[in-house]
């Protein structure tokens, strides 16, 4: 019988691995090992090049952002002939970067959202960057978003640099706000004024907005509106019960006119865009989505407003943050370098103009060309009010939000009282606090 | 009419209906099975900002050639390179996993000795604990191999598969025994007789298990997510998933036509898989 | 008495030895990346552990905790009400597919084995997707469907009692088609002459079935319902998916769709709670370890008689 074909298959597998695996570990520079196991191989000679390994959210990594960071990588390997940046888009970053602290397999720079702040702090491989930050000149610390910096450096310690925010916006379908006899250019006042819009929407046939209580991360935003700040004081939250019991007020008012598909669900989006739903709660990344609907079909019309508070002062809203850190080890100098070149504005103004993300650089951000884009102005503005997703560099685990969700569901279906159901949800989120 | 003709013709009805019922049954699974591929191909087959949930059908070729092209040519993290790579890494995989795991299913199918059963259920209880928590001890012990972006660290790991192992005992156990004795009558050695006797008839679990593994590598997201610091070497899986982030800006027909594409070369593996297999193992005797 | 026991010894080597040898490629690989992670994670269950840090011995805290709280009941809840609709049916319907495309003709058989196997290749990010479509309350292929049939307002995403029947049915129609495939394998690996011999014999259809491919497929029969069980204990994927949850809000309403693997990723990666974690896998593990054996141990029996 014929030679077995696999046989065959697999030597040849074998070989060409064993040459891909020769060329795959030249390749790579060895994992970064604390400075601790190989001092001398690490230490940076004035006339070597050290390779600052970065580590970034992998969307950043395709199409136009992909393409910025590489003119960014090169305009500084040019300016800083000793240093090189490798580029490391990466999907969970933050889960990777715990798999492998205990193997020293961990980046050199890297991006991460705020609310993930106190993991990493954690993991004790961060760099307090402070004395660097101290030597740089007034200028460049006077350009960072001052409450977003006031939150990187607890106590002395600056954990790094302010990047890009997000906040939630409320776009709105104008031809269903026409249709219920609501003139969109009105605006809307506050929860009283929506609640009254929302019943109009409701009468004319339309769904007002999609389920709002899938989500705490949609809760949280209402809290915001009735004036609830994120915070966490000797492992308690701050969360005042007023504004909790005010937001659930309002949702078990919403509840009537919510259609019982969820906010976050597709079929939701093409409801709005399909002149269906009238309201959609979400952030600026939807907008391409709806740039993109407009253009199918040129009878769509939606606009996007700061979500409604309490009052007429106040506006709702999650909203969030990303930071750039640097490890401890031989390459934090360097490596603080390369956060420092990103955050700058020269850098962080493009990426707010091409890109359209908010940043917390107050001098990118007034840059004519950036103030250009509404949506980009409008999140800026959001990220002033609302609710912050996350306590910030404090205990805060990531399943934190699920008590607001467990409040808005029991308002919402099982008629609960919102200020019984408020009491419960601070009482389940200081469990969660403290680490139960 | 008489009562046989009457009687043969309610046969021959019969005969149709129960061939129309099967046809039905039969095609009504293809549908149910194929229709998500098919909805996402309509999805990208459409105009950019149509209602993604209402699209049943393509609508417009061009927009959907366009989308697979600006898949295709991204000049960060490109799916065709990545493909090469997962390519590779799949099929060192399977070879590995097919020889390894055969190798102890013939055991284990067809001899005893001591301990035996004890082995299955040690090798069976690997089904048994979920990747979430032995991610850290694996990816240690690759680190300690330096097996950081490498190939055999994507593709050694997951190779001794206890539920290839597991086909190929219960396929092997279906055997039958008179012609591993004729085997050793004839002076066959043991390894002789899995290579000589066995695998020759095993076609079907080959091509099952080569099959389900080569799907299953290109589709593993948690641990080349760890052991891949290089985005050169990236997998098929990370690429796509790179498109579609939580807060990404990218839009959700774009992201269909990342993940259609990415599915694209496992469906044709598996075409090439079935003919190629099939034809390479005698069958003999077998229904195949 | 050393000459006695040297040659015991090398009798069982020269009688088992060749066993073992063969056994080595396998069990070499899985020592070095199974059974070491799974060891260390018993042995992390014992104790306090993020991750990062040295763990620290807290005996069997980690279980007496776990096993208290709401999470663990609801989702060992949810997976037993997903196991018992899953296993059988998914074999059953399985089987019954299996048998009817025995009937075609190679070629069509051949068509119907590829196509029916799309659901295993499909990436799950994608069918999931899109079966959240089609479940959507009200406008969702599904639901109109059953409207039509006159079964309304059934809230497959959002209403605790059904969402566990949703994440049943996803997954059943990707289990169909693996089983599917090994249950066509097996009955393609049917000797022809067992049927030509019955056929001779006048055996009807039915009979043939029932008397010979069931029997002959009787291995990877028991194959397909023991790594069903085992599969349906573990599943993360289509739940996680189709409640669209994320390490910050997970499981969908009431918890409708947690499932326990979904609680053991969201411990150790979500709240950095590695030992919590591995006392859950290690509950899981015991438990399935258990079906297991009484399967191996009653198809022994059966075996047997």
């Amino acid at each position: 019988m014929k030679r077995h074909p696999i046989y065959f298959v697999l030597v040849v597998l074998l070989v060409v691995s064993g040459m891909l695996a020769g060329c795959g570990t030249r390749a790579t520079p060895a994992p970064q090992t604390p400075a601790a196991t190989q001092p001398d191989a690490k230490q940076p000679d004035a006339a070597e090049a050290v390779t600052v390994e970065f580590w970034t959210f992998p969307d950043w990594g395709v199409g136009d952002a992909g393409d910025l960071f590489k003119t960014f990588v090169a305009e500084f390997e040019a300016a800083n002939p000793d240093i090189k940046v490798k580029f490391v888009p990466k999907a969970d970053l933050e889960q990777a970067i715990i798999a492998g602290a205990g193997s020293g397999v961990y980046p050199d720079a890297f991006t991460v959202a705020f609310n993930q702040g106190d993991t990493f702090l954690k993991t004790g491989i961060v760099a307090d960057v402070a004395p660097y930050y101290n030597a740089m000149p007034a200028d460049f610390k006077k350009q960072f978003n001052p409450g977003w910096m006031q939150a990187l450096s607890p106590d002395g310690r600056v954990w790094g640099l302010p990047f890009t925010a997000y906040a939630q916006v409320l776009y709105r379908n104008t031809n269903v706000l026409r249709d219920a006899g609501i003139d969109p250019a009105a605006g809307i006042k506050d929860w009283e004024d929506w609640l009254a819009q929302m019943a109009q929407i409701d009468a004319a046939g339309y769904s007002a907005i999609g389920d709002l209580t899938t989500d705490g991360w949609f809760v949280m935003g209402f809290v915001g509106g009735a004036g609830g700040k994120n915070g966490v004081a000797n492992g308690e939250t701050t969360v005042s019960a007023d504004a909790l019991t005010q937001a659930l007020t309002f949702f078990q008012q919403m509840q009537p006119y919510a259609s019982d598909i969820g906010n976050g669900d597709q079929a939701a989006v093409d409801m709005f865009t399909s002149d269906e739903m009238a309201f959609h709660i979400m952030g600026p990344w939807a907008n391409p989505g709806f740039q993109d609907a407009q253009k199918a079909n040129p009878a769509f019309e939606y606009d996007y407003v700061l979500i409604p508070g309490a009052t007429a002062s106040q506006f709702g809203g999650t909203n969030g943050g990303e930071w750039i850190g640097v490890t401890q080890g031989p390459r934090a100098e360097a490596a603080f370098k390369w956060a420092a070149f990103l955050a700058d504005a020269a850098q962080t103004r493009r990426f707010a103009a091409i890109l359209g993300r908010t940043v917390l650089n107050d001098v990118a951000m007034a840059d004519p060309e950036v103030q250009k884009n509404d949506l980009n102005v409008l999140t800026a503005k959001a990220t002033n009010y609302g609710f912050a997703d996350a306590a910030y560099f404090t205990f805060w685990p990531l399943d934190a939000r699920v008590p607001f969700k467990t409040a808005a569901e029991a308002v919402s279906f099982d008629g609960e009282s919102p200020a019984a159901a408020a009491q419960a949800a601070i009482a389940e989120l200081n469990q969660v606090l403290a680490g139960q | 009419m008489t009562s046989s003709t009457r009687a043969r013709i309610s046969w021959r009805s019969r005969q149709w209906f129960s061939l129309a019922v099967r046809w039905l049954l039969a095609i009504f699974w293809v549908i149910v099975a194929v229709f998500p591929l098919w909805y996402t191909f309509s999805v990208v087959f459409s105009p950019p900002g149509v209602p993604v949930t209402r699209q049943f059908f393509p609508s417009s070729f061009n927009a959907g050639m366009q989308k697979v092209g600006a898949v295709l040519t991204q000049t960060n993290l490109n799916i065709v390179t990545a493909s090469g790579v997962t390519f590779l890494y799949a099929a060192l995989q399977v070879a590995g996993m097919v020889f390894v795991t055969s190798l102890a299913a013939f055991e284990f199918a067809l001899f005893d000795f001591p301990g035996k059963n004890v082995l299955f259920m040690l090798a069976l209880s690997s089904l048994m604990m979920p990747a979430a928590v032995t991610l850290i001890p694996l990816f240690q012990i690759a680190i300690k191999l330096s097996w950081l972006n490498t190939l055999q660290g994507l593709a050694v790991p997951g190779m001794a598969s206890a539920l290839a192992l597991f086909i190929f005992r219960q396929f092997m156990e279906g055997l039958p025994r008179e012609l591993i004795d004729a085997g050793s009558i004839d002076g066959a050695s043991h390894f002789g007789i899995y290579r000589r006797i066995i695998m020759p008839l095993s076609g079907n679990a080959v091509l099952t298990v080569a099959v389900w593994a080569f799907v299953n590598a290109w589709a593993n997201y948690i641990w080349p997510l760890v052991i891949l610091t290089d985005p050169t070497m990236y997998t098929v899986s990370l690429v796509a998933a790179a498109q579609v982030g939580q807060r990404s800006w990218t839009t959700v027909d774009f992201a269909m036509a990342t993940y259609l594409i990415s599915a694209i070369p496992p469906i044709v593996i598996y075409v090439f898989l079935q003919r190629y297999i099939i034809q390479g193992f005698s069958t003999t005797g077998l229904k195949g | 008495m050393k000459n006695l026991s040297d040659s015991k010894v090398a009798l069982f080597l020269s009688r088992y030895a060749k066993h073992y040898v063969l056994l080595l490629p396998f069990f070499i690989l899985f020592a070095a990346f199974y059974l070491y992670p799974l060891i260390y994670s018993i042995v992390i269950s014992l104790t306090k552990w993020d991750g990062i840090r040295p763990p620290e011995f807290i005996d069997i805290q980690n279980y007496t905790r776990i096993v208290g709280t709401p999470r663990f009941s609801t989702s060992m809840t949810n997976l037993g009400r997903f196991v018992l609709i899953v296993v059988p049916v998914g074999v059953t319907l399985a089987l019954l597919l299996a048998l009817l495309v025995d009937r075609f003709t190679p070629r069509w058989q051949k068509f119907f084995r590829g196509m029916y196997f799309f659901p295993v290749i499909i990436p799950m990010f994608l069918s999931a997707a899109i079966f959240r479509y089609l479940l959507t309350p009200r406008v969702g292929m599904i639901p109109i469907a059953l409207e039509v049939l006159g079964i309304g307002g059934i809230n497959w995403l959002n209403d605790p009692t059904y969402m566990v029947p949703a994440v049943a049915l996803v997954d059943m129609w990707r289990a169909i088609g693996f089983n599917f495939l090994l249950l066509f394998a097996g009955i393609k690996a049917i000797p022809l002459e067992y049927f030509e011999a019955a056929q001779v014999d006048g055996a009807s259809r039915f009979q043939q079935i029932i008397h010979i491919t069931i029997p002959q497929l009787e291995p990877v029969l028991f194959l397909v319902v023991v790594n069903g069980f085992i599969g349906a204990l573990q599943t993360f994927d289509i739940p996680w998916l189709l409640s669209l949850s994320t390490f910050v809000n997970y499981g969908g309403r009431r918890n409708g769709m947690l499932f326990p693997v979904m609680e053991i990723y969201i411990s150790a990666w979500g709240r950095q709670d590695f030992g919590g974690a591995s006392a859950f896998a290690v509950i899981l593990l015991a438990i399935t370890l258990v079906i297991t054996a009484i399967q191996f141990a009653w198809r022994s029996k059966r075996l047997a008689d």
